[in-house]
């Protein structure tokens, strides 16, 4: 096992005990209480639960976002928790994709311009960037809106071009946080087939928060949660179906 | 400082008071209607610390200079009135000789005036004594050990009247009688005695026509004017060195000039400091008696005149330091309009939800007013007292300079300055915090609760030309409402300063009408004073259309329509207006006005009114400005580009004019402007540049792009750092508006004092020579080399050439003017003198081909004459309009323009009454004379002064030393003086001198430019401002950016460069502005031809790096703090930040 993370292990994501309290005034939360979850690579998989549940504050620790009280987290093997900030944040721009609700795009960058932000980051020569970026453009079919600002395309091509951001660095995991949660059902739907679609091809692992069961089916497992806890994990019948289909 | 330009400083306090109390009112009005607004505007206050320590920094800015301005000036004009007491002492009027009455056989006063006066005001029930008194400058020498003062002065007292005056006090306060000055005693003042190191009983020698004379000291006294201000050497600044008091009659024996008095004085009774108001009549009574018995006698001032010419100096150092200020103060108020802009930003979400649940706009007002005074009340005391330190500072460096001209200046604190600076700052602000909160308020409730961006302003939705009527209606009534508001303070301000006897009833008559009228504004108003309700309601509407009939029509007229002007205001209406202002500014400036303010000014208003007229109907807003921009920058940068090309540009500096011109409507004369004009230049160009850059920002991206692929790894932080500020245009526009302008001050000020030192204190005002001997009158030296020979000095080891100039006093005119006589000096040059000297000449008469020539022909022919440039120059401001002065007749730009012929001037001899004639030939160059005041003077053959005018006063010489380095003249000069210290001689070395003016011009100009610094304060609090301000908005994609692999470094560094981004810009676009403005005002052919110099521009490199440099690294340091703190953001938390 080394930093970069390319590892045997099978799993994308392992934790075990992962525990996380939040102190606010003279309050304390805890907000994850003893996690312990695997994610096969290649496996996509929702989190579910009501709100307050931890669902996000898992996706968090799990993705390095937020350090942990208790625990540990392997990502492909790496113990994320021991990695520097800059470390960390290194990894992440090699090592992982992230969609987020709210898109997060930089309103004032045009669309290329924020798919290529992490190869930039990661030190790939710009000409190099821009040439991934448009590939990950084409593959979420928006490339001939490379070239406009976030604030005129519509819900659904931004949440495309945060997928395409997502994907441009080839990532062992990508992480999305209610990724339709800002979307009509119909787009909502176009973007989960696309996720699947990337799942199913590039044997890409997601991890998915969602309140949404309709979302949710669309994964190979669903885990829930209740007060920082995993109560339950159930396959779904797209994970059955997979499952059978590898024997 | 009891006024400010003939205003009493009382009346600007109770007006201001009144203000205040006004302010507090209103914000007490607001507490009891609504208190929950004033609870909600406070304690945002404490909302975040950081940020409210910026904003009070920043609106404290004011408040700082008006206080260190009022401070400054107010300790200027109280030392000086304390310098003028105790130069005085009892002197309440002093008379001298009237020069305009020089007859044969009479040249000076006498005792028979002294006497006739004194008999005149015998029964003057006013007077308590007259005396006269005699100075002149000896050399002073302390045998014992050889100390020397080579110009103490020898002063000569009444003992009989002259205590009455308590001239002589010892320095432990006790008045002192003249009567014990009998025999050999003197009384030496305090500084002689520090000079040549003698006190109370010891003995020292003067010498006067070569022969010593020693004394005793009886005791040491203050130094006043009765004891040490004679004239020095003509021409020479009066030097501080202290003097001797003898009795008349010892000095008279002594000087062989029996019946000279030189000065006359009177005294009034009553004490030093409170007797002024007898002075003025005392004065008409002394003039009256003066005209019917034709004395010659001219009353030079009275200690009135004197302390109120010390209030003026007051006055004038408050307006110059305000002035030099106003760039600050304007950036201090845009700095208040950005942070309301910031803090309503900030804030839009939850004031768009208090909207929907009820709150009117006006509450929302309320609500920032109430947080702004907060932030006011406290900034306005910070500024206040943080100005004082400033001026403490200021008084400090000016002390050190003024200590060289004898005058102690100290640091004085006035309560009444201090309150009215307090109060002032906090006026000025409440009104910018007024403005700002009621558009602060100006929301859309929906677009603020969905936090979606404004709808852009430009562009009207109803554009049309039929729809620019009503437009253009409702513009003007809001300039009404301005103009009822200015109305009123004009005539309150009038109210409280009629006078003293009146100020009570005018306190409250004013207060009386003020709350009339406002109540009846109250009534007629819609709200809780229902209008049209019950009788009273009727009878108070009534009282007050009856008291205020004109006003109060306009008044409801203006509340009726609100609604509609409101909803009809757009930019095409306020562009219109701006037309017609800028149209009719342009007119009056240009034609009957002569005023460049009012001309530059509308021509710049009516280009951006196009632009706007252009955009409401339609055209696309970048293009439009863009050009507008453009235009308004080469307006006031004319003649560039053409006076890079051109030798003589003029024809290009004006294009309205040349309008004019083609259609036969020229004005015939210039348009007139001063020192406003470097206010109005700034704020028009840092305008106009400003909306340039920031209509263009888009395209300065793309070049940008093309820089960052290069730039590999620095491309995402440096990508983002630029485009963030270019997103924001009227955030970003306003910090490089605030930034452009102070730097463009700065550098104007800078390169314009630099380039203007360089030129009077170069090597030009050496004339040719590197020591300058100026020999005392009462011991006179015709041969300067035989003398340093005599003294066993070896001349030819350190001088190579000795240039002599006799000088004399006769009374000159232009022969063909209708001036009466005045006396100028007259220097007599040697064949030395011409050879050596090297005078340029700023204009030469026809035949004479070079400088030099015109120096020959003075040798050979004793009927020319050269003359300095102020003899041609236009009378400055200082010039006493009443006092007859000799002026050669054409000025400096007409006798450079074209030839003409040798200028004749007669010139009368005062003891015979002979005349003769010279004929000008020539004019010395402006800065041929800034060291020498010597060389003030007609220039001529030494045998003219020698025959025609008796031998002359005085001598002084000028040589060339054999080392030309500044020490190697500086050991000659002192080893002159040291070899003849019995002679009272002055050596100097020039390049010393130099030096030495540029040291104190360099103080007086670092002085002002660090004053004018203190504005970066404001850009540097903008830059914080709206960088705390950024890390908060952004943090949702400050996570973004870390999620996606930005180290902590990268966005603190991309925070950083944002900053640093607008910080350069600013920087940049002040230092081009400045520099080509400064240029344009330093090669004009106007400067040229009223000064008759040329300057050979240069940029004061090493100084304007300094001023980049501190502005740069202020903002770089202010901007660390929210770059770490973007830094630090938790990366979880700022995802779900909303």
């Amino acid at each position: 096992m080394n930093q970069t993370g390319d590892s045997a292990s099978p799993f994308a994501v392992e934790a075990v005990g992962v525990v996380k309290t939040y102190h606010t005034d003279n309050v304390q939360v805890q907000a994850l209480r003893g996690v312990t979850l695997q994610v096969p690579k290649g496996d996509m998989v929702a989190i579910m639960g009501p709100s307050g549940c931890g669902k996000t504050t898992l996706l968090n620790c799990l993705s390095g976002l937020d350090a942990i009280d208790e625990g540990v987290v392997l990502v492909d093997g790496v113990d994320i928790n021991t990695l520097s900030d800059d470390d960390k944040s290194h990894y992440r721009a090699r090592r992982m994709g992230f969609v987020f609700q709210f898109y997060n795009l930089l309103p004032v960058l045009s669309a290329v311009e924020n798919v290529e932000m992490p190869l930039l980051v990661s030190g790939v020569p710009a000409k190099e960037a821009r040439e991934r970026a448009i590939q990950a453009l084409e593959l979420v079919h928006l490339t001939e809106w490379a070239g406009h600002k976030p604030a005129q395309l519509s819900g659904g091509q931004r949440q495309r071009v945060t997928i395409a951001r997502a994907l441009v660095n080839e990532p062992a995991i990508v992480w999305a946080d209610e990724p339709t949660g800002d979307l009509d059902s119909k787009n909502a739907d176009e973007i989960m087939e696309l996720i699947v679609g990337l799942n199913e091809r590039n044997q890409q692992t997601f991890v998915i928060v969602t309140h949404d069961l309709h979302i949710a089916q669309s994964t190979n497992r669903i885990v829930n949660m209740l007060d920082g806890r995993i109560v339950e994990e159930t396959q779904t019948e797209r994970g059955r179906a997979g499952a059978a289909a590898r024997g | 400082m009891d006024n400010l330009f003939g205003v009493p400083l009382s009346s600007f306090l109770i007006a201001l008071t009144l203000l205040v109390a006004l302010i507090f009112g209103f914000l007490g009005w607001i507490w009891w209607r609504n208190p929950l607004l004033v609870k909600m505007g406070l304690r945002n206050v404490t909302r975040r610390k950081t940020q409210t320590t910026l904003i009070v920094v920043g609106m404290m800015l004011a408040t700082l200079i008006v206080s260190a301005a009022f401070a400054t000036g107010d300790t200027v004009g109280y030392s000086v009135t304390n310098q003028i007491y105790r130069q005085l002492q009892g002197a309440d009027l002093v008379i001298t000789f009237d020069q305009n009455k020089v007859s044969p056989g009479v040249t000076e006063l006498t005792d028979a005036d002294v006497v006739g006066l004194r008999d005149a005001l015998a029964d003057d029930k006013d007077v308590e004594g007259v005396s006269g008194l005699v100075q002149t400058r000896v050399p002073a020498i302390n045998t014992a050990d050889q100390r020397a003062e080579p110009l103490a002065t020898f002063a000569g007292v009444d003992p009989a009247s002259i205590d009455a005056f308590g001239g002589l006090v010892s320095l432990d306060g006790k008045e002192l009688s003249a009567t014990a000055l009998t025999g050999d005693r003197a009384y030496i003042t305090d500084r002689l005695s520090e000079g040549i190191g003698v006190g109370r009983g010891d003995r020292f020698t003067i010498f006067y026509k070569n022969q010593p004379i020693e004394f005793v000291v009886e005791d040491v006294v203050r130094d006043n004017a009765m004891t040490s201000s004679a004239d020095g050497p003509a021409g020479e600044n009066a030097s501080t060195t202290g003097g001797l008091v003898v009795s008349l009659d010892r000095w008279r024996e002594i000087t062989g000039e029996q019946d000279r008095i030189d000065l006359i004085v009177v005294t009034t009774v009553g004490g030093v400091r409170d007797s002024l108001h007898l002075n003025k009549a005392l004065k008409e009574r002394v003039e009256t008696y003066i005209d019917e018995s034709g004395a010659p006698m001219d009353v030079i001032f009275t200690k009135e005149e004197l302390v109120n010419l010390a209030e003026l100096v007051g006055s004038v150092f408050v307006t110059l330091f305000i002035v030099f200020g106003l760039f600050s103060i304007a950036a201090g108020v845009m700095l208040i309009f950005l942070m309301f802009i910031m803090l309503a930003a900030e804030r839009r979400s939850e004031m768009g939800m208090a909207r929907a649940v009820g709150m009117k706009r006006m509450h929302l007002t309320e609500m920032f007013v109430a947080e702004g005074m907060a932030y006011n009340i406290g900034s306005a005391m910070v500024g206040a007292l943080l100005g004082l330190a400033v001026a403490f500072l200021l008084v400090w460096v000016m002390g050190q300079i003024f200590s060289e001209f004898g005058l102690d200046i100290s640091f004085h604190f006035n309560l009444r300055g201090f309150v009215i600076a307090y109060f002032l700052g906090m006026v000025v602000t409440f009104a910018t915090v007024a403005f700002s909160s009621w558009r602060a308020a100006n929301l859309n409730i929906v677009e603020a609760i969905r936090d979606l961006p404004d709808q852009p302003a430009l562009r009207s939705r109803t554009a049309s030309l039929r729809s620019l009527g009503p437009a253009v209606l409702a513009v003007t009534w809001t300039l009404a409402w301005i103009g009822l508001i200015v109305f009123w303070g004009v005539m309150a301000f009038t109210f409280f300063t009629v006078g003293l006897t009146t100020y009570g009833l005018g306190m409250l008559g004013g207060g009386l009408l003020l709350g009339l009228y406002v109540f009846g504004i109250r009534l007629v108003q819609p709200g809780r004073f229902s209008s049209m309700r019950g009788w009273r309601a009727w009878l108070g509407w009534a009282l007050w259309v009856a008291l205020f009939f004109p006003l109060s029509l306009i008044t409801w007229s203006l509340l009726l329509t609100r609604g509609w002007a409101t909803r009809n205001q757009n930019i095409g209406g306020w562009a219109v207006w701006m037309l017609i202002i800028g149209l009719l500014a342009t007119w009056w400036g240009g034609w009957p006005g002569s005023m460049a303010f009012a001309y530059t000014a509308g021509t710049t208003l009516f280009i951006l009114a196009v632009a706007m007229l252009a955009v409401y109907f339609g055209a696309d807003p970048r293009p439009a400005f863009t050009i507008a921009s453009l235009l308004v920058l080469w307006y006031w940068l004319l003649p560039l580009p053409f006076s890079l090309f051109v030798n003589d540009a003029s024809n290009f500096s004006d294009p309205v004019l040349r309008l004019a011109e083609l259609l036969g409507v020229a004005p015939g004369k210039e348009v007139q402007g001063n020192i406003e004009m470097f206010f109005v230049s700034g704020i028009a160009m840092t305008a106009a540049a400003t909306l340039f850059v920031v209509f263009n920002a888009d395209r300065l991206l793309g070049a940008v792009n093309l820089v960052t692929r290069v730039l590999g790894g620095l491309t995402p932080v440096l990508r983002t750092a630029i485009s963030y500020p270019l997103a924001s245009k009227v955030r970003t526009g306003m910090t490089l508006a605030m930034f452009t302008l102070v730097v463009f001050s700065l550098v104007v000020m800078a390169t314009i004092n630099s380039n203007f030192t360089q030129l009077f204190l170069g090597q030009d005002a050496k004339g040719g020579f590197d020591v300058r001997v100026s020999a005392n009158s009462s011991n006179r030296i015709p041969d300067l080399r035989l003398a340093l020979e005599e003294a066993n000095y070896d001349v030819d080891a350190n001088i190579s050439g000795i240039g002599t100039l006799i000088a004399a006093s006769p009374q000159v005119k232009a022969t063909n003017s209708e001036d009466d006589f005045a006396t100028y000096l007259l220097q007599g040059m040697d064949q030395k003198f011409a050879s050596l000297a090297d005078f340029p000449l700023v204009a030469r008469a026809t035949g004479y081909e070079s400088d030099k020539a015109v120096l020959e022909a003075l040798l050979n022919d004793p009927t020319l004459a050269v003359v300095d440039e102020s003899r041609t120059a236009a009378p400055d401001a200082f010039s006493d309009p009443g006092q007859t002065d000799f002026r050669l007749g054409p000025r400096t730009a007409d006798l450079k323009g074209q030839p003409w012929d040798p200028i004749p001037v007669t010139v009368r001899d005062p003891d015979t009454g002979k005349e003769f004639e010279l004929r000008v030939i020539g004019v010395l160059e402006p800065q041929v004379t800034s060291i020498n005041g010597g060389w003030l003077a007609l220039f001529t053959q030494r045998s003219v002064v020698e025959q025609q005018l008796g031998g002359g006063d005085t001598e002084s010489f000028y040589l060339t030393t054999l080392d030309e380095s500044k020490s190697g003249t500086v050991k000659v000069a002192s080893g002159i003086e040291a070899a003849l210290l019995k002679k009272g001689v002055v050596a100097t070395s020039l390049q010393q001198a130099i030096d030495d003016s540029a040291a104190q011009s360099n103080a007086f100009q670092y002085l002002f430019e660090g004053f004018m610094g203190l504005g970066l304060i404001v850009g540097i609090a903008a830059l914080g401002v709206i960088a705390f301000r950024t890390v908060a908005e952004r943090r949702q994609q400050i996570g973004m950016l870390r999620a996606i692999g930005y180290t902590r470094r990268m966005v603190a560094l991309a925070f950083f460069m944002e900053s640093s981004f607008i910080a350069i810009a600013g920087i940049g676009m002040g230092l081009l502005l400045g520099a080509a403005l400064s240029y344009n005002l330093l090669t004009s052919p106007e400067l040229i031809g009223e000064t008759g110099a040329e300057i050979d521009f240069k940029f004061p490199l090493v100084r304007l790096l300094i001023i980049i440099g501190i502005a740069y690294g202020a903002s770089a340091l202010m901007t660390l703090i929210p770059a770490r703190s973007a830094s630090k953001v938790s990366v979880a938390e700022a995802l779900r930040y909303e």
